[in-house]
């Protein structure tokens, strides 16, 4: 137990840090109760905010490179990386539409999950509604790949680079040297593993190419989901008019606290309180980053395995955190060997974030309600709720709300906005 | 200790720092419901941290009888809920004769109960502790 001991004895030390810069920061007073809340909702609202950087990822050694996050940019916006010249990132992830495409379902695509917004993706501990992927990088690279999104093949993405000059260029001054594809025999001009066909032309280029050369071509695919999640980082919102209430209740600035409309405020301590959603929605990125079951009837396609399926998944997935591309395996493995395959999973999706929620219409999966009022009736009274069978029944009870509340929740949510963008980040870069 | 803890866990409520933590009143030693151990932990980081992963390091010491060859599984429930957490632990015995279990991440807030489960000889005894996460 001594090491215990030490352990506790410099965590103590941290601990009077903390007081000594709360102490200087609220005069000593702590933060101000305001008269329409209680001490214990004040304490739930000041776990919300503030926000702060996305996590590291170590698995990604150009996480946080500026000339990594250039190069994603213009991987993001670039049509290039597609079966027919015409898809890129930015087709589905709209930024006037909240970083997704504002549709339920995308109507150009064969894909039954609404497009997920990339407002703080970079805050995630899984990606993809399921969670089948452990990484930023390693979502990137699936959509490429995916012949029902852009369909390219992963040859087909890597000479893309090689053959545009400004894309090596960048590339080269991120990753170094670009290796030599010129050899037609060794490197086919198109091809690719993952959802082909076996034994299909694009497949067989693929199977017939040398080992390191087909390693070649993964470390130059791996690279490029790297640099769009360098890209992404920086689509950050942490700066809503929910956030400046915050700031004024911890420094008792009565003019920051106006932030909040007499309505978002009603909306604010249900949101803590009456309606619970802090029991999921939960942090300073109000997302737990798990998964859950609500029981949303399937706008089309059935109920579908979601999370149970996804753990295999991203065991297998040769580009998760804890295989050859990753840049810190060991924390890869550490969060992978962790991870069961839990009957409770079934059916389980991730919990959004609600940060920027008001701009991220239509809502759920499948895009079932297209208002937030809509969830909010659905949360209400859970009408048409699909029991899966497991332990979600236990948290869900109808909400009751009437239709000020559903009102005043909403107009909570909607003080989420962070209209302190960097409007730089979307659109192509210069 | 028990002091120590108090007072971090204190400072951090005040804090109000990001994403909510243990309750302060958390118990960190019980004997196991056949009354055969003592189960003593400390979790890194300390309190235990709403929706971050964390570490235990504990100590179970037998009323009577050798601390050798005891098989330790660490879990955790919220029973109100119905479900545990989305992470299986990975115990390992330490050259101290503590253990630590890592990967542990309580990932909703509410009441959880922690487990450690000890058994010896064909008889499995429980040690049990209230977690109330805010």
């Amino acid at each position: 137990m001594k090491a215990l001991i030490a352990v506790l004895g410099l965590v103590a030390v941290a601990g009077v840090g903390v007081v000594a810069v709360l102490g200087t920061r609220t005069g000593g007073g702590g933060p101000a109760v305001p008269p329409d809340f209680t001490p214990e909702e004040i304490e739930r609202v000041l776990q919300h905010s503030p926000l702060g950087g996305p996590p590291r990822d170590s698995t990604n050694a150009v996480f946080e490179n500026p000339a990594a996050a250039q190069l994603g940019q213009r991987l993001f916006f670039d049509p290039g990386f597609s079966r027919d010249g015409t898809v890129s990132c930015s087709t589905c992830h709209v930024a006037a539409r909240g970083l997704a495409d504002g549709q339920a379902l995308p109507s150009k695509f064969p894909v039954d999950r609404n497009v997920p917004s990339l407002w703080n993706v970079a805050y995630n501990r899984w990606f993809f509604w399921d969670g089948r992927a452990d990484s930023l990088w390693s979502q990137a690279l699936q959509p490429l790949e995916n012949p029902r999104e852009h369909g390219a093949t992963r040859l087909q993405i890597v000479r893309r680079i090689a053959d545009t000059p400004r894309l090596r260029a960048e590339y080269e001054a991120v990753f170094g040297a670009f290796p030599d594809l010129s050899d037609l025999r060794r490197f086919p001009p198109a091809g690719g593993p993952g959802v082909l066909p076996a034994g299909s032309p694009l497949h067989a280029a693929w199977t017939s190419m040398a080992q390191p050369d087909r390693a070649a071509v993964d470390r130059l695919f791996a690279n490029v989901g790297k640099a769009i999640a360098a890209y992404e980082r920086g689509l950050v919102s942490r700066r809503a008019p929910f956030d400046v209430f915050v700031e004024g209740v911890r420094t008792g600035d009565a003019a920051k606290m106006a932030a909040l409309t007499p309505e978002a405020r009603k909306g604010l301590k249900l949101f803590v309180g009456k309606a619970n959603c802090r029991l999921c929605h939960s942090g300073p990125n109000f997302t737990d980053g798990e998964f859950h079951n609500i029981g949303i009837p399937p706008l089309r396609g059935g109920l579908t395995a979601d999370r149970f399926a996804a753990i295999d998944e991203v065991r297998k997935n040769p580009f998760n955190t804890s295989g050859l591309y990753s840049d810190d395996r060991a924390s890869g493995e550490k969060k992978l060997d962790y991870l069961p395959r839990l009957q409770e999973a079934w059916g389980q999706v991730k919990t959004p974030s609600l940060r920027n929620v008001a701009k991220t219409a239509p809502y759920m999966h499948q895009g079932q309600f297209g208002t937030l009022e809509e969830v909010l009736r659905f949360y209400s009274t859970l009408k048409g709720v699909v029991q899966a069978g497991h332990s979600e029944r236990f948290i869900l009870t109808p909400l009751q709300l009437n239709s000020v509340e559903i009102a005043n929740l909403a107009a909570f949510l909607e003080s989420l906005t962070d209209e302190s963008v960097d409007e730089r980040l979307l659109r192509p870069p210069e | 200790m028990m002091n120590l803890v108090r007072a971090f866990t204190l400072a951090l409520a005040v804090a109000g720092a990001g994403c909510g933590s243990e309750a302060p009143s958390g118990k960190r030693q019980v004997d196991s419901n056949g009354g055969g151990y003592t189960v003593m932990f400390e979790p890194t980081p300390n309190p235990i941290p709403m929706n971050d992963v964390f570490d235990l390091r504990f100590t179970v010491a037998p009323k009577s009888g050798p601390s050798q060859g005891l098989s330790v599984q660490v879990d955790a429930r919220m029973p109100a809920h119905g479900h545990g957490m989305n992470r299986v632990p990975k115990v390992t015995a330490q050259a101290d004769g503590s253990y630590k279990a890592e990967g542990m991440l309580f990932h909703m807030p509410g009441h959880w109960e922690l487990y450690f489960d000890i058994a010896q000889a064909g008889k499995t005894e429980r040690a049990q502790f209230d977690v109330d996460l805010k």
